[in-house]
């Protein structure tokens, strides 16, 4: 498939699904702020106002309870967020390409036994495993919370998809013909069957990320996450640890939530387009 | 009678098989308990050091300061048992599982472990029980309804609400309820399982209500999980029922719609039914969060508490409690659904 066929089918179900467009335009507005909106604000640690300062014009969204910049903790909170999902779902899907990959493609015992693995995996309660592990740790960098994540939460159910798509894929013609040339399994599952399945693993790989962007805001707000960098769920740890929702300071809370909410379900929604293509 | 029977036949297969492969996800998870903390570079004998405010190799006291840190290392070292071969330490961990023996807890020294874990137990359950079936009821019927009628437009906004409800950060939901119900307008209490009023939970009718009143809006913050999940299942099912020659011959013999709805509505419930403890794990996870938001004295809260003052006896126990819960509700799916469906057995041969 040359690149510019990829581009027209893309922009084809983009205008098709008003929903997958809107989402999409989401995405690419939130990893455009976590990008460059760095650059622009001040440092989210420094003291710049007065306790509780309600939104204004100079202060998009106020000061917390040390007078620091509320704005600023959001739009580097997108940032360190955004890098901890991407790890995390990048590892996940490497590790699910990998495992589902040869489970479906082989099959067998192999197969079967990452299967299982990987329904173990899905019965296990991932935040009070996150829990025991980040505890462990005192010095908590976005790199190992990250892959903490990724090993924990983010490949078992995408493994199980791919498992199942590449068992489909493996009796198509192609990969008979591929069979009959010669291919070893190793070629035809990376060569063949994944160049079929591009568009699906990155649609998948949007599911991963909302997952362990969820799980990482999830782990931050027990104080659990990296240490001493700003993500959103550290945001809404903090402002649980001033009691800012008894305080009725909403400009603390309710923002990290809503980019978390909307930028999980604009994921979501593109992860979900599979099943809409299938349609 | 009907059960006995089928505790002999191929639904006890099925049964035994089921069990099996919980055995095997508790053996495994348990394991990894086990297994994972060995591998990174920090013990809990570091985490009780770091507590102490003698985190390894931060302190630069000099050789005079760091020998009484030698001796508590090694205290702390033969007290978690990790200075004996990794196999007696691998029995030693599951001993503690059997007997559920977990030692004393240094967040509420010194009260045990297992005390702590049950006083908490109650709060969880309380939540997790009732939230995936009052979810399984709201669910199907937003699924059935926009099944049977795609066309209304109130019937897609709860279908679309049911599908977003079920990725919402609950957590954070749950402060807005407090903000919203509990602050301003003063329906409901702010925080906590019962009113400081009592010390202790006591059985009285006027602290069950109490109690009760406290319960609402954590229940509330949790209610989402999942209900996206069999709204989906619902609709997909009913669907595809729409379609089938037995609804149509239904029809042409002039069943009433009514009763016709009824009875696709009870053949989607079944095959939906398996989604519920696919949401075990994630309702879990979530349910420990939503209750540290709103101080509720569950197991989430005594997690937290524990991870907050290093308290890794209590830690690992909860986690092993917490594996329980959901393997336990597994398998009283597995055995509720092996009594709606009369066909398991046959199923079960016929696939074998």
């Amino acid at each position: 498939m040359s690149i510019t066929k990829t581009i027209q089918g893309v922009t084809k179900l983009l205008l098709k699904s008003k929903k997958l467009a809107i989402s999409v335009i989401i995405v690419l507005l939130f990893t455009l702020i976590g990008m460059i909106g760095p650059f622009f604000v001040a440092n989210p640690l420094d003291f710049v106002g007065a306790m509780y300062e309600p939104p204004s014009w100079s202060r998009p969204l106020g000061t917390d309870v040390y007078g620091r910049d509320i704005f600023a903790q959001l739009v580097h909170g997108i940032r360190n967020t955004m890098i901890v999902g991407l790890i995390a779902g990048a590892v996940g899907l490497l590790i699910a390409i990998t495992m589902g990959g040869f489970s479906g493609y082989i099959g067998g015992l192999v197969g079967e036994s990452i299967n299982a693995l990987a329904n173990i995996f899905l019965v296990i309660p991932a935040v009070p495993l996150l829990i025991v592990l980040s505890a462990l740790v005192k010095q908590r960098s976005l790199l190992l919370v990250a892959l903490f994540i990724a090993l924990i939460t983010s490949w078992p159910g995408v493994t199980r998809a791919i498992r199942a798509q590449v068992m489909s894929l493996r009796e198509k013609e192609f990969v008979n013909l591929a069979r009959i040339t010669g291919k070893r399994s190793r070629q035809i599952v990376f060569g063949e069957i994944f160049s079929n399945m591009l568009s699906y693993i990155s649609l998948q790989f949007c599911g991963a990320f909302a997952t362990a962007i969820l799980t990482e805001a999830g782990l931050s707000l027990l104080g659990l996450g990296p240490s001493s960098i700003v993500t959103l769920g550290m945001m809404i740890y903090w402002s649980i640890l001033n009691e800012t929702q008894m305080l009725g300071i909403w400009w603390w809370f309710i923002p990290p939530g809503l980019v978390l909410t909307v930028l999980s379900a604009a994921l979501y929604t593109i992860s979900s387009v599979v099943d809409e293509i299938k349609k | 009678m009907v059960l006995i029977k089928r505790l002999k036949g191929p639904f006890a297969i099925f049964l035994y098989k089921k069990l099996l492969v919980l055995l095997i996800t508790f053996f495994f998870s348990a394991t990894l308990l086990f297994v994972v903390p060995r591998l990174l570079p920090s013990s809990p004998v570091d985490m009780m050091l770091a507590r102490l405010g003698l985190g390894g190799g931060f302190s630069s006291g000099g050789a005079a300061s760091t020998a009484p840190v030698e001796i508590l290392k090694k205290i702390y070292t033969e007290k978690f048992g990790l200075d004996k071969s990794v196999e007696i330490q691998f029995l030693d961990f599951w001993i503690r599982i059997f007997t559920m023996d977990f030692g004393v807890s240094f967040f509420r020294f010194p009260t045990r472990v297992v005390d702590l874990i049950i006083s908490a137990l109650p709060w969880t359950l309380i939540l997790v029980i009732p939230v995936p079936l009052a979810g399984f009821l709201v669910g199907n019927w937003i699924g059935s309804r926009v099944a049977f009628n795609n066309k209304s437009r109130l019937n897609n906004l709860l279908y679309y609400a049911a599908l977003y409800a079920s990725l919402l950060p609950y957590y954070w939901f749950a402060l807005i309820l407090v903000y919203a119900f509990a602050v301003n307008l003063k329906w409901f209490p702010v925080y906590g399982a019962y009113s400081n009023r009592w010390l202790n939970p006591v059985l009285s009718f006027e602290w069950f209500l109490d109690a009760a009143y406290h319960w609402i809006l954590p229940f509330l913050s949790l209610i989402g999980v999942g209900i996206g999940g069999w709204a989906i299942g619902m609709r997909a099912s009913i669907e595809s029922q729409l379609r089938s020659t037995y609804v149509e011959y239904s029809k042409k013999i002039g069943f009433s719609p009514g009763k016709l709805r009824k009875y696709m509505q009870r053949n989607a419930i079944l095959p939906n039914f398996t989604w519920l403890p696919m949401t075990f794990a994630y309702l879990l996870s979530q349910t420990l969060l939503v209750e540290v938001v709103f101080g509720y004295p569950g197991l989430g809260t005594l997690m937290y508490n524990a991870a907050y003052s290093s308290d890794y006896p209590l830690l690992e126990a909860t986690f092993v409690v917490l594996m329980l819960i959901v393997l336990g509700g597994n398998c009283i799916c597995d055995i509720i659904y092996g009594i709606l469906d009369p066909t398991i057995g046959s199923r079960y041969i016929s696939s074998e």
